[in-house]
């Protein structure tokens, strides 16, 4: 019999419990994009919309964000079903790979990409075709599906491996092969192939670090980077700049927010099951599988690795070189980043520690309030994108002047849909009857309870949780351009700043840095075993 | 040890009312086994005693005082679910010792009480290991000794016997007799099997739809005569639809001749092989210490038991049988 679980609590503390995560997401997102909405008034917004600039910004923004969608799915969905239902060899290093590169920041992606297919590339200086994956507009998606194929192989191998073997049995033993994949697996994969869409759209809708990079043309800029280009440099007035870049993040919003709707309704119907669950219909991997497999792999360490070796290839003498590294702990750093490199990584741990404090406590808050309409709301952030965000917590919050609180508070309400995922998820399970029953009757309070046994049996969510907020963190780029300063420099910021300014070594040894810390926070992450995409 | 006593609760949830005002008393220092098939509320009542479900009407009182509105901690209750619900990241020591400290003793207090438990129950040998490590029957008697080790006034078990082999639950049937017999605990036992209810408990009462349709103090008495037709369903009586059947075979048939009677009695109601009646045998099932026979009389069917030593017939044959009398109840309506 279906019964209500959980503590037994009066309304003020459910409506408590309720309202509190409501409130902060409010504050951290809902409020700001009030003040976007207020912003430019029906003539900013009209002229804005009818400027053909703006259109064409808008007509390739969609183009691409729907190849990049199509493509991503189309090379992660089968990598996906292959992992769950015939196991090949090579599938954890590939699902290990997929998921560090689902992680790494945009910014080391696009000067990755750049490190293989672009000029002077790993790859690309061996066969001249494969620059057209380094550049212009092939560039941009390869390098989006590089990005968002994970998502697909992960969300298909998640949704398969959750498929009772004794479905599978039974659908074996009373009909055919077909019958299997068309009744059994088909209904299972079905939500995961439409989210992993859905999200992978919404992400290259809102790219910014990779057009900028990897299109480096107003050809191939996105609304995103548009919006910061009207914000930063279009109008001297920062009062018209302003209206006008609020007048893109509101088309932006309403773009997007249709896709978050489908995604909200869609991720509720997937499935959390842990790995090695997967019911296997049978049949060997075959040749073209292994073949995949170490496709997909170098498709997803190559950007990485050649990161490390351009930044330790002098360009021109081919030869083992330490200069990049050289130049970034120097004074040419100083001169293109205005700031020293000393101060970029203070900042960036800095700005990492306090964004894995707040959103512990807010996916807690999220976890414990056990509301569909909170969890809604936190997944519904997925439609605001990073730029978005930046300004409109610059247009809600300046007044209080620290520029860094206001990083910081991006930071935490871009990575709030995957960091409060562990956590939720974690509840979830751990606030069964099986549980909290005992604990009601033994425990000496609640707060023995919590202390004793929930947050034990939590702990690894938690650690997943942070270290995923820390690699948010140390990545984000779109909000964090639209809000630093020099004094609020972070790496991915130096890294766009030493690629704009051509100092393509220095900007590979600095995205060694931050790939390497990145890295160091996944392999952390793996250590616990938590399934969080 | 304390009386606990139901008083006219109701619960419901959404469209779906679970307990249509139940009221029970459970005797102090003895067992109440209630039985119930599933979905009957059983388990809803028991969490209502304990105190982590609120009744939406009706009380809970203990020695007389409503407690109703008390935290589960706060009622002197233990429990031990269907499922062991251990905490898997703590030791077996260490699951008893987290509900034993809510008594506040010194820590060598707490653990000669808990040792002398783990004698009791016989897990001495595994108390450091985690609940994983622990076959289905270990973690049983471990959360049972979680239960007791906090010298509670009540214990409830909600079929605590049901996810165990046959042998063991043989022994914890036994263990739990001997529990109340040593320690002199009121325990409230729920079960949806009627030979369980009738081994451990003192007092039987039978719970349907919500409401309890039958209670005795002597079990084996409420069994042979429950009084109440779905109590003598869960206690697997014959059933015999007698105001429709045109058989002459019964005696009573004449007397409710056109009405939507029923006939109980039990199969120890059967005197096999003599008496004014005929059956054909239809089965002979061997069961634990006796022979279960199935007989086909006219339309209807009639199971009862080869007394021990008795003649064993076999399948086709034609058996002559007779009632007693005084076993045999007729339901109406």
């Amino acid at each position: 019999m279906d019964e209500p679980r959980g503590w037994r609590l009066g309304r003020a503390e459910r409506l408590a419990l309720t309202l509190g995560p409501l409130l902060v997401v409010f504050f951290l997102a809902y409020l700001p994009l009030l003040q976007v909405a207020a912003k430019p008034g029906p003539s900013t917004l009209a002229e804005v919309l009818s400027d053909p600039a703006v259109k064409r910004v808008a007509a390739f923004t969609f183009k691409q964000a729907l190849v990049s969608a199509a493509l991503s799915v189309a090379l992660g969905a089968p990598a996906g079903a292959l992992m769950a239902l015939r196991r090949p060899r090579g599938s954890g290093l590939v699902s290990a790979l997929s998921l560090v590169a689902f992680m790494s920041p945009p910014m080391v992606v696009a000067v990755g990409f750049r490190a293989v297919y672009g000029r002077g590339g790993v790859l690309s200086s061996l066969v001249p075709q494969l620059r057209v994956l380094g550049e212009g507009f092939w560039g941009i998606i390869a390098a989006h599906v590089f990005y968002n194929s994970p998502i697909a192989l992960n969300l298909v191998y998640t949704a398969l491996s959750a498929v009772p073997r004794d479905l599978v049995d039974s659908s074996r033993l009373f009909g055919s092969r077909l019958d299997t994949v068309r009744r059994v697996l088909i209904p299972y994969a079905a939500p995961a192939l439409a989210a992993s869409f859905v999200l992978a759209y919404m992400y290259c809708f809102t790219s910014f670090a990779i057009p900028i990079t990897i299109g480096a043309s107003p050809r191939y800029n996105t609304l995103e980077s548009y919006l910061y280009t009207v914000y930063r440099f279009l109008y001297t007035d920062p009062g018209q700049a302003a209206r006008a870049a609020s007048a893109l993040a509101l088309l932006q919003v309403s773009l997007l927010a249709p896709f978050a709707a489908i995604y909200v309704i869609l991720s509720r119907k997937l499935p959390h099951a842990p790995v090695g669950e997967a019911a296997r219909p049978g049949g060997r991997p075959g040749v073209l599988a292994p073949a995949y497999m170490v496709f997909l792999a170098a498709f997803y360490a190559l950007p990485l690795t050649s990161i490390y070796l351009r930044a330790l290839l002098d360009p021109y003498t081919g030869k083992v070189s330490l200069s990049g590294y050289r130049g970034v702990l120097g004074e040419e750093f100083r001169s293109v980043v205005q700031t020293s490199h000393a101060a970029v990584l203070a900042n960036t741990a800095y700005y990492a520690y306090m964004v894995v404090l707040i959103s512990l406590v807010v996916s807690t808050l999220l976890a414990v309030s056990e509301s569909r309409l909170t969890e809604i709301i936190a997944v519904s952030v997925i439609a605001v994108s990073p730029a978005t965000l930046g300004l409109a917590l610059y247009l809600a919050y300046s007044g209080i002047g620290a520029r860094w609180l206001l990083i910081i508070l991006a930071h935490v309400a871009a990575g709030l849909p995957i960091v409060s995922r562990p956590i939720v998820l974690g509840f979830q399970r751990v606030l069964s009857r099986e549980i909290v029953d005992p604990l009601r009757l033994y425990s000496k309070s609640m707060v023995d309870g919590f202390l004793n046994v929930l947050a034990p049996l939590l702990r690894n969510q938690y650690l997943v949780a942070a270290s995923l907020a820390a690699v948010v963190s140390l990545g984000e780029f779109g909000a964090t351009m639209m809000l630093h300063t020099r004094d609020t420099i972070t790496l991915s910021i130096a890294v766009h700043k030493l690629a704009a300014a051509r100092r393509p070594q220095m900007a590979f040894a600095e995205a060694s840095i931050l790939t390497t810390l990145s890295l160091a926070l996944l392999v952390f992450m793996a250590r616990w075993r938590q399934r969080w995409l | 040890m304390a009386v606990v006593e139901l008083r006219e609760v109701w619960k419901s949830y959404g469209a779906k009312t679970v307990l249509r005002g139940l009221s029970l008393e459970a005797p102090a220092g003895r067992i109440t086994a209630v039985l119930g098939p599933s979905g009957s509320g059983k388990t809803t009542m028991l969490r209502i005693i304990a105190g982590l479900e609120e009744p939406d009407r009706g009380a809970v009182l203990m020695d007389g005082r409503d407690v109703t509105s008390l935290e589960p901690r706060e009622r002197g209750v233990s429990m031990v679910f269907q499922y062991p619900a251990l905490f898997p990241h703590m030791t077996a020591y260490e699951n008893i010792m987290f509900a034993a400290r809510r008594l506040r003793l010194p820590r060598d207090e707490l653990d000669a009480r808990i040792r002398m438990l783990a004698n009791l129950l016989e897990i001495d040998d595994i108390l450091d290991k985690r609940p994983g490590q622990l076959s289905g029957g270990q973690q049983q008697r471990v959360a049972l000794a979680r239960a007791l080790v906090v010298e509670p006034r009540v214990l409830l078990l909600d079929e605590p016997l049901s996810h165990i082999d046959a042998r063991l639950r043989e022994s914890l049937k036994l263990l739990i007799r001997r529990i109340r017999v040593e320690l002199g605990i009121t325990m409230i036992y729920v079960t949806h099997d009627q030979d369980e209810a009738l081994e451990v408990g003192d007092k039987v009462a039978v719970l349907v739809d919500g409401v309890i349709v039958a209670e005795g103090d002597e079990p084996y008495t409420l069994y042979l005569k429950p009084g109440h037709p779905e109590a003598a369903r869960l206690f697997l009586h014959n059933m015999v639809p007698v105001g429709l059947s045109d058989q002459p075979v019964w005696p009573w048939t004449g007397n409710f001749k056109g009405s939507d009677a029923v006939a109980g009695f039990p199969p120890e109601a059967v005197r096999l092989g003599e008496g004014p009646w005929e059956g054909v045998v239809e089965d002979v099932v061997a069961q634990r210490g006796r022979i279960l026979v199935v007989l086909r009389v006219g339309e209807t069917v009639v199971r009862c038991y080869v007394p021990h030593g008795g003649h064993v017939p076999r399948t086709g044959d034609r058996v002559r049988f007779g009632l007693d009398e005084g076993l045999v109840s007729v339901y109406r309506g």
